[in-house]
């Protein structure tokens, strides 16, 4: 009998501190969260896998002026340069981030902008990403540059590096960037500096 | 009469950890060894002939795709190299066309189109082309003639294995191939791997 209830007891001790580890230790935290490396304009981001910089950052309504290529808000077109430093690397994931954590995917509407870079060693690779915006996310945006695609639940890029880029645009800066007009060129995605590229 | 204590769980307790590694182990397949080249199906030196047999298929079943290689060498310092769609570009940062010199054997009929060439340097760092990931240089005819590349793998059933597109001539039983691979000018390279499907792959080794 006593044999019994100290086995009962034992039974319900494991199964409380398997519910200790499973509510109150942030296993998800650690199994889940991929590996960021900040960065900002200009600056070269140093992932396991690539070097990331983003060279430029632009507001338009428009890309390349044509009106089929009308943003719903704006365009936040971000140019950026990569690097494949051991072997040949898809990067499949483009993303935003605002200052309040609301996140936009990379558009497949604008001509030549690019939703991900098959890079090879060695050879610096040129894109554009474009975001269809509205004005509140200008503030505080970050370009999210992995390896997974993007998803809600970041699990395609969990335990990954991931490169966390501030594009720096200020609060003050917002009226005049959404006021811009200009359009931009964004030139073809490749090996080919976009000063040089033809298209 | 006094009953022993239950042991059977001590010879349960190995079975079910082995049932629960095998029953998530299907991940280790197919995000890691057929995701890339894991498997060596042939090697050997620079200047060897080295027999392929490569288990693969198609349309119609299994097959075995079979030739002969050897690295004759590498060459090539040339920083033109080829952009998508045959559009040409000029390579930086150290970087030129480093030329694969490859001499092959084989049957007309066998298939071999698409395949990817990848140089491994001392340091482990890769560099390939001809991978369906691979944005820049040859995509379908770096292992083969580039008038008369032979036969495709068949794609669907109504096609005939080893037919070629009217008008083209069959492949010869012999020929060289010196395909282009973007590659720092100061590597040393250690070996070339020639794959046609991931994991599969035939390693040739280059002298240190």
């Amino acid at each position: 009998m006593r044999r019994a209830i100290a086995t009962g007891a034992l039974v319900i001790a494991a199964m409380g501190l398997g519910r200790v580890i499973n509510d109150r230790i942030p296993t998800g935290d650690v199994a889940d969260k991929p590996f960021v490396h900040s960065g900002s304009v200009g600056r070269a981001v140093s992932l396991d896998y690539a070097d990331v910089t983003v060279t430029g950052v632009h507001v338009t309504p428009t890309v390349m002026g044509n009106p089929a290529s009308a943003a719903g808000g704006r365009w936040l077109v971000v140019d950026t340069q990569m690097l494949a430093t051991r072997r040949p690397t898809a990067v499949a994931g483009f993303f935003l981030v605002d200052a309040r954590d609301r996140r936009w995917i990379a558009s497949t509407r604008g001509p030549e902008c690019a939703q991900r870079a098959d890079l090879s060693t060695g050879v610096r690779h040129y894109a554009s990403v474009c975001f269809d915006v509205p004005k509140k996310a200008l503030e505080g945006a970050r370009l999210m540059v992995t390896r997974g695609a993007w998803d809600s639940h970041e699990a395609q890029f969990r335990r990954d590096d991931l490169a966390d880029i501030d594009l720096g645009i200020a609060a003050s800066e917002v009226e005049r960037l959404w006021a811009s007009k200009d359009p931009v060129n964004v030139k073809e995605s490749g090996p080919v500096p976009p000063a040089e590229a033809r298209r | 009469m006094r009953t022993r204590p239950s042991r059977w769980w001590m010879a349960a307790a190995p079975v079910a950890a082995v049932a629960m590694l095998a029953a998530s182990g299907y991940r280790v397949p197919v995000f890691w060894y057929q995701s890339g080249q894991h498997h060596e199906i042939a090697d050997g030196d620079a200047q060897e002939w080295v027999a392929v047999s490569e288990r693969t298929s198609d349309a119609h079943g299994d097959l075995t795709r079979r030739y002969s290689v050897r690295l004759a060498g590498l060459g090539g310092e040339s920083t033109a190299y080829e952009a998508g769609f045959g559009d040409e570009f000029t390579l930086a940062d150290g970087m030129v066309a480093r030329q694969v010199r490859l001499d092959f054997r084989a049957d007309p009929d066998q298939p071999l189109k698409n395949c990817a060439l990848t140089l491994v340097d001392d340091r482990g760092r890769e560099y390939r082309v001809g991978h369906s990931f691979d944005a820049i240089g040859e995509r379908i005819t770096n292992c083969v003639p580039e008038e008369t590349p032979g036969p495709s793998l068949t794609v669907f059933p109504s096609e005939k294995r080893g037919t070629l597109p009217r008008g083209e001539l069959p492949r010869p039983e012999e020929w060289s191939v010196s395909p282009a691979i973007a590659a720092p000018k100061d590597a040393r390279f250690v070996e070339l791997r020639i794959s046609f499907e991931d994991p599969d792959y035939v390693t040739l080794r280059l002298p240190r």
